[in-house]
């Protein structure tokens, strides 16, 4: 029983949601309203519990653990293959603890349909854990488009007024993303039939993708197929192609496919329009995953795929004359900083902003420092890019969390309708401070820690790029306090809001993890950092192999793999 | 009223502690104690230190022997040990450093005593300006403030310190913010949305082209074959039995015929020789 649930971990927790799903549909009655919620969030809460067994992921020895490997669609090489390193584990564990947040935070907002409602929120979370461990890339292209279906639902169905064009508009953008990447796709699966390629991988660079011997079975096989001329869509095998992929216009042309589906994602500027109508018009919870799991898929994308596919494009900044790829994404990412920062401020000077207008273009800011982070492209700016994509999921989910509960209460999120609001709600006013602390970034809550790694590395690829991006950080405090002044601060003017009620003991439950986890990471985030020290490093060796990297201070901590020749590398 | 004061005065003498560094050496025994705890420390773990690839200052490093690392770490044990220089090169040397250079001169123990003492005789000529103007003579306040209006007036506003930045720095951030918000929904999404508006403009194009020029055509056509052929069918449907029975027997006939062509071609082929040859016998 337990080799069975560790050998398909991955699945479980992947398809855990899907028959969670097909139970409330066959099971239960539209009527039967209080046990849909209930046997809902249970679920949830199993398929946490089921992810808390990621725990056990070897830090030292890193690379893909967890694999499952087991042959799909053979006429074109694609296999169901899944498997989780650092990265993942943690972006899993946040995606299953946030899927029973959102689902706690939905009993009451929710009035009609719960039953699609909750069907379409587990949907939706197989789609996502799916994406990030799939190490199949048509596995991971599957799920990827799959993961639009419910979200395109959750906010036309649930949403606000103007939620069609929201969800249209969501879906269609995103479509247009990968519908390229797909191109991107093909194109990658093309190439791995290239045994020319093939012998020039060197057994280095298989080791150091693998990260561990079982890894590195998976990989052999892969490169095996590749050998055969059949192709394989193996992630870890086209990071290895990576490697000896010319720099030249194919390529930059590649990572131009790959990044456009994961910038609209992110969304960096100046692709992020979709995502300011798709917050405002979705349900608390929508937003919630939306903000929380579903904008990681884009930066995830990035390190997962661009960063090691395409090292020669990602380090370059000569390709355009003057300018190179790197260069154009990291002025992306810079302008994503200030350019987020201030169109959120827009809503504090503005008299009567929406507040969840605000969280969401402060996300376009908070994932710009992700990406520059990502391409600063040392340790500490990957690190940092990957820890803020675990804080961003923190923090913002809170946030609109909080602002989906004043809204249940007062059906408005416009700052000029409240103020004194600490004089009612003191808890509520409590919590609402110690996130927009933690959005801040300030010393001992989570954010401080990973954005201070990410400018960090950015400052030692160029300082430049580190001043520029602390700007934001200034106008984040800025516009955070500011409508928290404006929201809880002063006396209550406005007679409705003189009988709000605090924090029910549902709400506490679901904020209280929240807290927790921003506390926990501020104070001592090494457990977190052990999680990704080694993929990390991997990618970095992978981008710029002269980079020295020794692990951990303790050198038996380097993945040491028994040199278990990859002779169809080095023949020939 | 003096309770959060209290507090925080209690709480800035533990602050202090927190920093504690090498100055104080002869009384702690180390140069930052409290390990991770000291602020110098806190971030170690977490921090990769480019010029000794590993995690931590180059003092953690110095505090394990380099060696234990094998070989590839011995080409930066001497950046290692060229200590700050070899830290500050890795990031270049980024313009004026006020710290830097008192260091340079005062050495990094002097730099400390020096700054400490410096903001002790501050904050003590502060406390004693305090103590002496409103305890020991509260009516020295008000003879000077008269005698140094403007200079008391200054001083009083912050030096207009908050309106000068509010006028040149937060005034024109929110101008900014506006800036960028219009410029955000008006040019950015005006873009997305001109995209979706040419769509369903191009898609109206081509459903205007397929339902009046391709549909059109295919009407015209069948319009014009009906307008042809109609007289010919309104004059085949006479309402005799025996027209549609003599039509039917024709059409059979020709059925027929079709469906044995080939068996008919040959017998009249078989025929012709069989004719021809009997030509041929004759004469």
């Amino acid at each position: 029983m337990t080799d069975l649930i560790a050998n398909n971990i991955l699945s479980i927790i992947t398809w855990l949601p899907v028959l969670g799903a097909i139970l409330i549909l066959a099971a239960l009655k539209k009527d039967q309203s209080s046990l849909i919620k209930k046997f809902a969030t249970a679920w949830f809460g199993l398929d946490f519990v089921a992810s808390l067994w990621l725990l056990g992921y070897n830090r030292e020895a890193g690379g893909m653990q967890f694999i499952e490997d087991h042959s799909w669609i053979p006429t074109i090489g694609a296999r169901y293959q899944m498997g989780a390193d650092g990265v993942t584990v943690l972006l899993i564990l946040l995606t299953t603890l946030l899927g029973i947040i959102a689902a706690l935070s939905s009993w009451n907002y929710i009035q009609k349909r719960e039953k699609e409602y909750y069907v379409l929120l587990l949907l939706l979370q197989a789609a996502v854990v799916g994406v990030f461990s799939s190490m199949d890339l048509f596995l991971f292209y599957l799920f990827f488009e799959v993961s639009l279906v419910p979200m395109y639902f959750l906010i036309g169905i649930w949403g606000g007024e103007n939620r069609l064009y929201a969800a249209i508009k969501f879906f269609l953008y995103t479509l247009v993303g990968s519908v390229v990447m797909l191109l991107g796709v093909l194109k990658m699966y093309f190439l791995t039939q290239d045994a020319t390629l093939l012998a020039q991988i060197t057994p280095q660079t298989l080791n150091n993708i693998a990260g561990n011997n079982a890894a590195l079975a998976v990989l052999n096989s892969a490169a095996a197929a590749a050998k055969s001329g059949a192709g394989t869509f193996n992630i870890m095998y086209m990071q290895a192609m990576g490697s000896v992929l010319p720099m030249g216009t194919m390529q930059v042309l590649l990572f131009a496919a790959f990044a456009l589906g994961f910038a609209i994602k992110v969304p960096m500027f100046p692709f992020h329009t979709w995502l300011p109508d798709a917050h405002v018009e979705a349900p608390t919870a929508g937003s919630v995953i939306l903000a929380g799991i579903l904008l990681k898929l884009g930066t995830y994308g990035f390190y997962r795929f661009n960063l090691p596919m395409f090292p020669g494009a990602v380090k370059d900044q000569q390709f355009f004359g003057s300018f190179g790829v790197r260069s154009v994404v990291v002025f992306l990412a810079i302008v994503s900083i200030l350019y987020g920062a201030l169109a959120a401020m827009y809503f504090v000077v503005k008299k009567d902003g929406d507040v969840k207008k605000l969280v969401a273009y402060s996300s376009v800011s908070s994932m710009g420092m992700v990406m520059l982070g990502l391409f600063a492209l040392n340790p500490n700016g990957v690190n940092g890019g990957v820890m803020q994509m675990i804080n961003h999921g923190i923090y913002s989910a809170a946030l609109f969390l909080l602002v989906g509960i004043i809204y249940e209460r007062r059906h408005t999120r416009n700052v000029a309708e409240f103020g004194g609001l600490s004089h009612v709600m003191p808890g509520y006013a409590a919590v609402f401070l110690a996130m927009v602390m933690t959005a801040i970034g300030l010393p001992l809550l989570a954010v401080f820690i990973s954005e201070f790694l990410a400018l960090r590395g950015a400052f030692e690829s160029n300082p430049t790029w580190a001043a520029l991006a602390a700007l934001g950080i200034i106008l984040n405090a800025g516009y955070f306090l500011w409508l928290y002044q404006r929201m809880f601060f002063g006396t209550i003017d406005n007679p409705k809001n003189e009988k709000l009620t605090d924090l029910s003991g549902r709400e506490w439950a679901y904020m209280t993890p929240l807290l927790i986890l921003a506390l926990w990471i501020g104070v001592y985030p090494k457990p977190f950092l052990a999680f990704i020290e080694q993929p990390v490093n991997s990618v970095v060796k992978q981008i710029k192999p002269e980079y020295q990297i020794q692990g951990t201070t303790d050198v038996a901590a380097q993945p040491r793999i028994v040199p278990a020749a990859p002779a169809q590398a080095t023949d020939k | 009223m003096w309770v959060p004061l209290a507090v925080l005065a209690v709480l800035a003498v533990i602050g202090g502690f927190v920093g504690i560094g090498p100055a104080f050496r002869k009384v702690t025994g180390t140069e930052h104690p409290g390990g991770k705890l000291n602020i110098v420390r806190w971030l170690d773990p977490i921090v990769w230190n480019p010029a000794t690839h590993e995690f931590g200052t180059e003092e953690a490093e110095h505090a394990q022997p380099v060696a234990s690392h094998g070989a590839p770490v011995e080409t930066h044990s001497s950046a290692a040990e060229a200590g700050h220089e070899g830290a500050a090169s890795v990031y270049g040397d980024v313009g004026f450093n006020l710290a830097h250079s008192i260091e340079k001169s005062a050495g990094e123990l002097g730099t400390e005593w020096l700054f400490i003492i410096l903001s002790l005789l501050v904050a003590g000529f502060g406390i004693l300006m305090g103590w002496y103007f409103y305890l020991k003579e509260p009516s020295l306040p008000n003879i000077w403030a008269a005698r140094l209006r403007p200079l008391y007036n200054a001083s009083y506003n912050k030096y207009w310190v908050d309106e000068f930045f509010g006028l040149t720095v937060t005034r024109r951030t929110m101008d900014l913010a506006r800036v960028v918000f219009s410029f955000d929904s008006k040019f950015v999404d005006g873009i997305v949305n001109g995209f979706a508006t040419l769509s369903r403009l191009f898609s109206r194009i081509v459903g205007g082209f397929d339902k009046y020029f391709v549909d059109g055509l295919v009407n015209t056509l069948a319009a014009f074959v009906a307008r042809l052929m109609s007289p010919l069918f309104r004059a085949a449907q006479t309402g005799f039995t025996q027209n549609y029975a003599l039509v039917m027997v024709l059409g059979l006939m020709l059925a027929v015929m079709a469906f044995l062509s080939s068996d008919i071609a040959k017998a009249a082929s078989d025929t012709a020789t069989a004719i021809k040859r009997a030509f041929g016998l004759l004469f």
